[in-house]
């Protein structure tokens, strides 16, 4: 294998988890807005469950991409402890913390069954903090932050992001008589 | 095949497909469908093409930066022969990059 393939791992993976985390992100607000109406919410909701976790395994090969090549030579204390890393501390802090964030998300959702919901609707919550902090290590420690696709696809889906959370904040509350067991089961009030 | 519960009210009509069932002898699914199976495959499989796609991008950027690139130039004060135009500002702002003994030969910064 050349010595470069696992940086393209690393850079490439990091992408991809970034995209899926976007995604992840509009689904969900897909399922408390109802902004398109089409598609059924339980297949919304099964998506952006889906989505999250994808998302999460991607971060993994991310992360594994960095821990085998050794260009920059991660270790794990730059891998896993925020602000550690010897190479821009801060914009890499940034992504290790939008990591555990995640995967708290994650593992929320996957107990969800199993605590309270405000606890569970409360760490969901962080699923924002996910999106702008994995945004902004994509931006400023990633080596593709300078390439203008990139900075295009972030601007745009930051947009659509923004729009939604603005319209979930402002638009009335509808009244729902009945709400389906997928509803209930995850989509966030 | 024609279903016979089809003009029956919703309520009967499940009903009458429990009372089927259990007839039959068929034991109830513990585990429901995913109501977007064929959607998560798809999914997964449009991440793992991405990925690739990404990291091939990557790598033909980077050769054909590379090819493109004029004559080696030898750096007799640097650390080592680079074919590098010039040094990436990650490996330069990389300080494990930076105190590395081996010979950078590498321009994996673009």
């Amino acid at each position: 294998m050349r010595d470069q393939t696992w940086w393209y791992v690393a850079r490439a993976g990091g992408i991809v988890a970034w995209a899926l985390a976007a995604l992840a992100v509009i689904w969900g607000l897909q399922l408390s807005t109802r902004l398109v109406r089409r598609p059924a919410p339980a297949w919304v909701l099964d998506l952006h469950r889906f989505l999250g976790g994808l998302a999460v395994v991607f971060v993994g090969v991310h992360l594994l991409g960095l821990a085998i090549d050794s260009f920059i030579g991660f270790g794990p204390a730059d891998l896993f402890v925020p602000f550690a890393s010897a190479y821009k501390p801060t914009e890499v802090g940034l992504g290790v913390v939008a990591m555990y964030l995640l995967v708290a998300v994650e593992v929320t959702s996957l107990l969800m069954k199993r605590m309270p919901r405000q606890v569970w609707h409360g760490v969901h919550y962080a699923s924002y903090a996910v999106f702008v902090l994995g945004t902004v290590h994509g931006l400023l420690a990633g080596t593709d932050g300078g390439d203008a696709l990139f900075q295009w696809a972030c601007l745009i889906v930051s947009g659509i992001v923004l729009y939604m959370t603005l319209v979930r904040i402002l638009a009335p509350k509808r009244s729902v008589p009945k709400r389906s067991p997928a509803e209930r089961a995850g989509t966030p009030s | 095949m024609t279903d016979r519960t089809q003009n029956l009210d919703p309520e009967e009509r499940i009903k009458r497909i429990r009372e089927r069932r259990a007839a039959s002898g068929a034991a109830p699914r513990g585990r429901r469908r995913h109501p977007a199976a064929k959607s998560r495959v798809l999914l997964a499989g449009l991440a793992i093409a991405s990925f690739g796609f990404v990291g091939a991008s990557m790598a033909a950027t980077q050769s054909t930066s590379t090819v493109a690139a004029p004559a080696p130039v030898v750096q007799t004060a640097a650390v080592g022969v680079s074919s590098a135009p010039a040094p990436s500002p990650k490996a330069a702002t990389s300080a494990p990059a930076a105190t590395r003994s081996a010979p950078v030969t590498s321009t994996r910064g673009s």
